[in-house]
């Protein structure tokens, strides 16, 4: 049974805004990420543990705060102290987490189908973000994350990469299509496409 | 900002506040020396740049006039945003319809294409009727609520406010929150409950129903579903930081959909036919969860209509799915989806209360929620339940209302007077707090909180409305105006 991601009614395939007279690959990319899962980690009080000493997928948790540890499938977001989210394409990360956070010491809660993932890439990508968002983005670099609001929207930043800017954004699903609506139109300046 | 000679031209400073020289100049010539004072005084970079463009200007006016260096002056509070920011950031851009963000539940796609009208409820979008043909708002609310009483409707409920609870102090945490006992709650069951704020005042209501053994799902209205978040967040940070108890927002997670009336558990044994859902299987505040397709299902026997019922929860991205699943399989128990007009009728003729009635100036007694009042263990507002004016006799209290003619449907916000030839101020002895037209008794009936009204049941009274320039003669009734002993959510 196909599951209906927030954005598949709402996408469409093709060019859009300022693309005229500029070459594919100067576009801004914007896509929705789908089939991804999404987990909350909290570690609760009583919990002796070091955060630091629990590793999924082989990527310890961040203590740094609006810092993020990840590789190309997992990725895991200082979201608050001792709170985590755990964004990941991965099908059996559910697995992953519970065989290495116990219930004892961790509340692990699905949030996978409560967000809408976006992944917005080009050299402009950042000013897109700016064109709605008070978050200083000037020493904003790779594996940094903030949540901050979009138009009004809450959302969570992810810098993937910074060399070819990659950023993953995410917000609640319900907002999904104002969200998208807010990201798009601030994009049509520069050109975007979407695959 | 010198001016021409002869000149006498306003010059502003700030010009998000329109703070002008002379303001600057009338602030110190007032003996405002502090440039903290200045700033209130003339609300100097107070708006929303926080001074970015106005400040410096400002304070080189007020150190030219007290004849010292910035340095001297001093500065205000720094305040965010410390770098610029796009003037899109803070007006938006001109999108029409697209400037107000909105909250749209998985099925909107469905409700559109089924000629739904949506009402705002909060930001949410939420189907507020079904139109068929000609009908009015009225006519299709009749209809909708009726279907429901008669037969089997489905209504989205997916914006209702969803909590996750965990930990080993889940229990506790719950028992002290809401008014009523939580520690014993068994798991697979539900419990309805109430929270008052501090001051008292009942502030919320909801079920919460413990899926294990310290893992609670807490559903919260629509209106609410943010500040009751904030609320259990406020007390597990600063008031009992020594309960172990984590709480997340799960309202996206799920998508719900309530099925009401005497067919929804023929219904529900069709969507999971190798289920027992019967009445001993799945029996009046139970939960279960079942396999939904390739996912799973939370199904919670609990009620708002007063009709046998349940609410379905599928994980977010088979909302549409569940949606289409139940109408489908539903056509021949004669279903009918039904918006929030219907939901209002149908819980107003129950006597349920809602937000009308749970404005913030209401206590659990005036509600007829003493009964959740626990005398064994303490509670979130318990101590202020002792206030005088909380004891006082012949406090207002909800009742029914029907009108004498029982034809004319009587408007919400009226007052109740005793007599309606009175000149003003005519003694107000209440006010309507909910109307509808009952499907069930074919008449006009209302909701009201009215002072002394237990002992009014029975009594003649008029309802007044200034702004409409009627009155109406009603009769005071019992709150539940439709199965008052609560047979058919158990049957």
């Amino acid at each position: 049974m196909k599951e209906i991601s927030p954005l598949s009614n709402i996408e469409k395939n093709g060019l859009f805004g300022n693309y005229q007279n500029k070459g594919e690959d100067k576009l801004i990319i914007i896509n929705e990420v789908t089939n991804i899962k999404v987990y909350q980690l909290v570690k609760f009080k009583s919990s002796s543990l070091e955060s630091t000493s629990i590793s999924i997928d082989n990527q310890i948790l961040p203590i740094s705060p609006n810092s993020v540890n990840g590789n190309k499938i997992t990725r895991i977001l200082w979201n608050a102290p001792n709170t985590w989210l755990i964004i990941s394409s991965d099908r059996d990360i559910s697995k992953k987490i519970t065989d290495n956070c116990s219930e004892n010491d961790f509340a692990v809660t699905n949030l996978s189908h409560s967000k809408v993932v976006l992944q917005i890439q080009g050299e402009q990508a950042l000013d897109v973000i700016k064109k709605g968002s008070p978050l200083n983005l000037n020493n904003f670099k790779k594996n940094d994350c903030r949540t901050s609001v979009y138009h009004g929207i809450t959302f969570t930043i992810d810098m993937v990469e910074d060399t070819q800017i990659i950023l993953n954004l995410m917000a609640s699903r319900s907002f999904s299509e104002s969200f998208y609506h807010a990201i798009t139109d601030s994009a049509l300046e520069y050109g975007y496409k979407k695959i | 900002m010198p001016l021409p000679e002869k000149k006498h031209y306003k010059r502003f400073v700030d010009f998000q506040n329109d703070v002008a020289v002379s303001d600057i100049q009338l602030a110190v010539q007032e003996g405002f020396r502090s440039i903290e004072h200045v700033k209130r005084y003339t609300t100097l970079g107070m708006a929303t740049d926080q001074g970015k463009t106005s400040n410096l200007n400002g304070l080189q006016l007020v150190s030219d006039l007290e004849k010292k260096i910035v340095p001297e002056v001093g500065h205000t509070t720094f305040r965010p945003p410390y770098t610029s920011v796009t003037i899109g950031t803070i007006i938006g851009r001109e999108v029409g319809k697209n400037y107000k963000a909105t909250r749209k539940s998985p099925m909107h796609l469905w409700h559109e294409k089924h000629n739904a009208i949506f009402v705002d409820a909060g930001l949410w979008l939420r189907p507020r009727f079904y139109k068929k043909g000609d009908e009015t708002l009225q006519e299709a609310a009749k209809r909708e609520a009726f279907n429901v009483r008669k037969n089997v409707g489905v209504c989205d409920v997916t914006s209702l406010g969803k909590i996750d609870i965990k930990g080993k102090d889940s229990a506790e945490f719950l028992n002290r929150v809401y008014t009523n006992a939580f520690l014993k709650l068994p798991v697979g069951k539900a419990r309805y409950g109430v929270m008052l704020r501090e001051d008292g005042m009942v502030f919320d209501d909801g079920t919460t129903t413990r899926i294990s053994e310290n893992n609670y799902h807490m559903t919260t209205t629509t209106a609410q579903a943010a500040n009751v978040l904030s609320h259990l967040e406020y007390y597990l940070q600063v008031i009992w930081p020594e309960l172990d108890v984590t709480v997340v927002s799960t309202t996206e997670q799920w998508a719900g959909a309530a099925i009401a009336g005497p067919n929804s558990r023929s219904l529900l044994s069709k969507i999971f036919p190798n289920e027992d859902v019967s009445n001993e299987g799945l029996p009046f505040m139970g939960y279960r969860e079942f396999k939904f397709k390739d996912s799973i299902a939370r199904v919670f026997r609990i009620s708002f209509s007063g009709e046998l019922a349940y609410e379905i929860n599928v994980m977010s991205n088979f909302g549409e799915l569940m949606w289409e699943n139940i109408i489908e399989l539903g056509a021949d128990l004669k279903i009918q989806p039904y918006g929030t007009e219907a939901l209002s009728t149908l819980r107003i003729e129950m006597g349920h209360v809602a937000g009308s009635e749970i404005d913030g100036r209401t206590i659990a007694y005036d509600l007829s929620l003493d009964g959740m009042l626990s005398e064994k263990k303490d509670f979130i507002g318990k101590r202020s339940l002792k206030r005088k004016a909380f004891i006082k006799k012949r406090r207002e209290q909800i009742i029914g209302l029907v009108p004498v003619d029982k034809k004319t449907s009587i408007p919400e916000g009226s007052h109740l007077v005793l007599d309606n030839k009175l000149k003003s101020p005519n003694p107000k002895l209440g006010h309507v707090s909910a109307s509808c037209w009952s499907v069930e008794n074919d008449n006009p009936f209302s909701l009201a909180i009215l002072k002394d009204g237990k002992n009014k049941i029975g009594e003649k009274l008029y309802a007044v409305s200034p702004l409409k320039n009627i009155s109406i003669q009603v009769e005071v009734v019992s709150q539940h105006y439709v199965d008052p002993d609560g047979k058919r959510v158990r049957s």
